[in-house]
C-alpha cells in the first residue's frame, strides 16, 4: 500500500511538471555593411543562437564557489554536471581577481553581490523560473525589497533592444567591437541566446536581433546608422541585454561544450531548460 | 771600415759571453738601456746599484714571503687578525661590502599574511635584525548578508580602511604603524620598515643588549572612525599582507 502511494505520488509529480522542449540550436551567418557617418563598418560574423518553447525554466548561478544556499557551484564543470538537460551559459560581467560579480548576483533570495547603481538592467527569474528584464531605475527605489520581488536577480548591461527597437546609439559603431553574448525574448516571453562568435557592433547586433524573421540563416544588415539601418532577417526578439562577452562566452547544451571555455573563472552563469 | 776591423784580435771566451749577455738585454725593452749603463759604471758605482737593488727590491721580497710563513704556521687568532688588517688596509673590504649590498637590493623572501578586517587577528614572523622590510597589501571585499540595506551597493569609504601595526617582542620600543588605502582588487604600497625603525628596537631590546633577530608581531586594526559604517556592515573585508623582506646590509667586522 505504501509503495502504490509513493507510485502515485510520483507520477503525480510528473505531471504537476511542465513538458520542457529541448533548445534548438541555429547559425546565423552575418554581413554588416553599415554607413556611420562617413565611415562605412563592414565586417562578417556568425552567430549561434539557442531558442527555446515559450515553456521553460531558468535559474541564476554562482559558480565562483559553493556556498551554504542551493544554486551556488565551485565552477562551471560542476554546474554542468548537475543541469544535463538545457542551456549553461555564461552570466554578466565581473571584477577579475579574484572573479567576483559587478553588479547584483542574487542566487535564492541570497544576495551574493549587491545592486549596482551603474548596470542599467537588471535580469529577475520569478518563482515559476520566468525571466525578466527590469530597468535598475526602476528596481533601486524597491531595492531593499529584491528578495521578494525576484527569486534570482543578476545586472548586467546595456539593455540592446528595449520592446522591439533598436536600444544601442549608432555612435557606438565608432567604437571597437567586441564578440558578444546576448539573451533575448520573443513577443510569447520564450528566451533566445545568442553568441556572436566574431566581433560585432551592438548597433548593428541589435538591428538582426530585432528583424522579422526571414528565409535562411545568411542575414545582411545594411543602410545608415541611425537612419535607415535595417537587417534582412532576424530572430524577432523584443527585447534583449547584453551579457559577459568576448573570452567569457561560454554555452552547453544537455551537458555539451558549445562554444567557449568551461575552466575559465566566471562568478555567474545561466541555465535554461 | 772592413780593414780596421780585421785588425783587431778575436775576443776571449768571457768577453764573447760578456758581450752576449748585454747583446740579449739589449733586445729587452728598458732592461737593456739599464744593462748598459750598469756596464758603464765604475767598480764602486756598481757595488752602490747592487745595495740599493737589494734594499729595495730582493730584501722586501724576502721579508714578505717570511712574514706570510709565520703567518701561515700561527694560530688562527693571529691568522684572522693579519687577514683582516691586510684586507682593510689595501680597501678590498669596502669593495667587496659595497657590491655585495648593492646585490642585496633583491626581495629575499614575500610571506604572505592573511587578515580579515575586524577579526583582531595577529601574525607573527622572525626576521634578522636590519632586514629592510616593504609592506604590500591586496584587499578583497565579500558582500555579506547584512539585511534589505545591503541590497543596494554601499559607497566604499575615502578614509583609510585600517592601519598596519608592526612591534617586536623583543623590544619595547613603540611599534611601526602605517595606514592602508581603501583600493581594492590590486596591490598597494602599504610602506618600508627601515633602518630607522630597527634603530629603535635594538635601543630597547629587553635584553638591553642588539639582538640578531627580532620576532614581529604584524597586526591588523580596524580604522575606528569606520565603526557603524554602512560599506563594512555589507562587506566583509580580507586583507593579504605581504611582507617583501630584502637581504641585510653587510657591515664591516660582522
Amino acid at each position: 500500500m505504501k509503495s502504490l502511494t509513493t507510485l502515485v505520488a510520483a507520477a503525480a509529480a510528473v505531471a504537476a511538471t511542465p513538458a520542457l522542449a529541448a533548445p534548438s540550436v541555429q547559425t546565423y551567418q552575418l554581413t554588416v555593411n553599415v554607413q556611420a557617418g562617413a565611415t562605412p563598418v563592414r565586417y562578417r560574423t556568425t552567430a549561434v543562437v539557442i531558442s527555446f518553447p515559450p515553456a521553460y525554466r531558468a535559474q541564476i548561478a554562482y559558480v565562483g564557489g559553493k556556498r551554504k544556499g542551493s544554486g551556488t557551484y565551485n565552477d562551471i564543470p560542476e554546474l554542468m554536471g548537475a543541469n544535463r538537460v538545457g542551456l549553461v551559459m555564461n552570466g554578466g560581467f565581473y571584477a577579475a581577481d579574484p572573479a567576483s560579480p559587478t553588479g547584483l548576483l542574487m542566487v535564492n533570495r541570497q544576495i551574493i553581490s549587491p545592486l549596482s547603481y551603474s548596470l542599467s538592467a537588471t535580469l529577475c527569474v520569478d518563482g515559476g523560473g520566468r525571466i525578466r528584464i527590469l530597468k535598475t531605475a526602476e528596481v533601486i527605489p524597491v531595492a531593499r525589497s529584491i528578495t521578494s520581488m525576484c527569486e534570482d536577480g543578476l545586472q548586467t548591461f546595456p539593455i540592446v533592444v528595449a520592446r522591439g527597437t533598436n536600444a544601442i546609439r549608432p555612435d557606438e559603431l565608432g567604437r571597437k567591437p567586441f564578440a558578444r553574448t546576448v539573451l533575448g525574448f520573443r513577443r510569447d516571453g520564450s528566451p533566445v541566446a545568442v553568441f556572436f562568435r566574431n566581433p560585432v557592433h551592438l548597433y548593428a547586433a541589435a538591428e538582426f536581433l530585432r528583424a522579422a524573421p526571414g528565409r535562411g540563416n545568411v542575414v545582411q544588415v545594411g543602410g545608415v546608422a541611425g537612419q535607415s539601418a535595417r537587417a534582412s532577417g532576424g530572430l524577432g526578439l523584443v527585447d534583449v541585454v547584453n551579457l559577459s562577452g568576448d573570452t567569457d562566452s561560454f554555452a552547453a547544451v544537455n551537458g555539451r561544450v558549445v562554444l567557449g571555455d568551461p575552466y575559465r573563472d566566471l562568478p555567474s552563469a545561466i541555465v535554461i531548460r | 771600415m772592413a780593414t780596421e776591423t780585421a785588425q783587431k784580435p778575436p775576443p776571449s771566451t768571457a768577453e764573447a759571453l760578456g758581450s752576449d749577455a748585454i747583446t740579449m738585454g739589449a733586445s729587452i725593452p728598458f732592461i737593456g738601456p739599464i744593462f748598459a749603463a750598469f756596464g758603464r759604471l765604475s767598480s764602486k758605482g756598481k757595488t752602490i746599484a747592487a745595495l740599493v737593488v737589494i734594499l729595495l727590491v730582493i730584501y722586501p721580497l724576502v721579508s714578505l714571503s717570511m712574514a706570510l710563513l709565520i703567518i701561515s704556521k700561527s694560530p688562527a687568532s693571529v691568522k684572522k687578525s693579519a687577514r683582516n688588517f691586510i684586507v682593510s688596509s689595501i680597501g678590498v673590504e669596502d669593495e667587496m661590502m659595497e657590491g655585495v649590498n648593492k646585490s642585496n637590493l633583491v626581495i629575499d623572501a614575500s610571506i604572505p599574511k592573511q587578515f580579515t578586517l575586524g577579526s583582531n587577528e595577529d601574525a607573527i614572523q622572525r626576521v634578522s635584525a636590519g632586514q629592510k622590510i616593504k609592506f604590500e597589501a591586496f584587499l578583497r571585499k565579500t558582500h555579506i548578508d547584512g539585511g534589505p540595506d545591503c541590497a543596494l551597493e554601499q559607497t566604499i569609504p575615502d578614509e583609510s580602511i585600517g592601519r598596519v601595526i608592526v612591534r617586536s617582542l623583543n623590544s619595547d620600543a613603540d611599534p611601526w604603524t602605517k595606514s592602508i588605502d581603501t583600493t581594492f582588487g590590486q596591490l598597494i604600497d602599504v610602506g618600508t620598515f627601515g633602518d630607522e625603525q630597527w634603530k629603535k628596537f635594538q635601543e630597547a631590546t629587553k635584553s638591553g643588549q642588539p639582538e640578531p633577530q627580532h620576532l614581529l608581531k604584524i597586526k591588523l586594526t580596524e580604522n575606528p572612525e569606520l565603526a557603524g559604517n554602512a560599506f563594512l556592515k555589507c562587506n566583509r573585508v580580507s586583507v593579504d599582507l605581504y611582507m617583501n623582506i630584502f637581504k641585510p646590509n653587510l657591515v664591516r667586522g660582522s
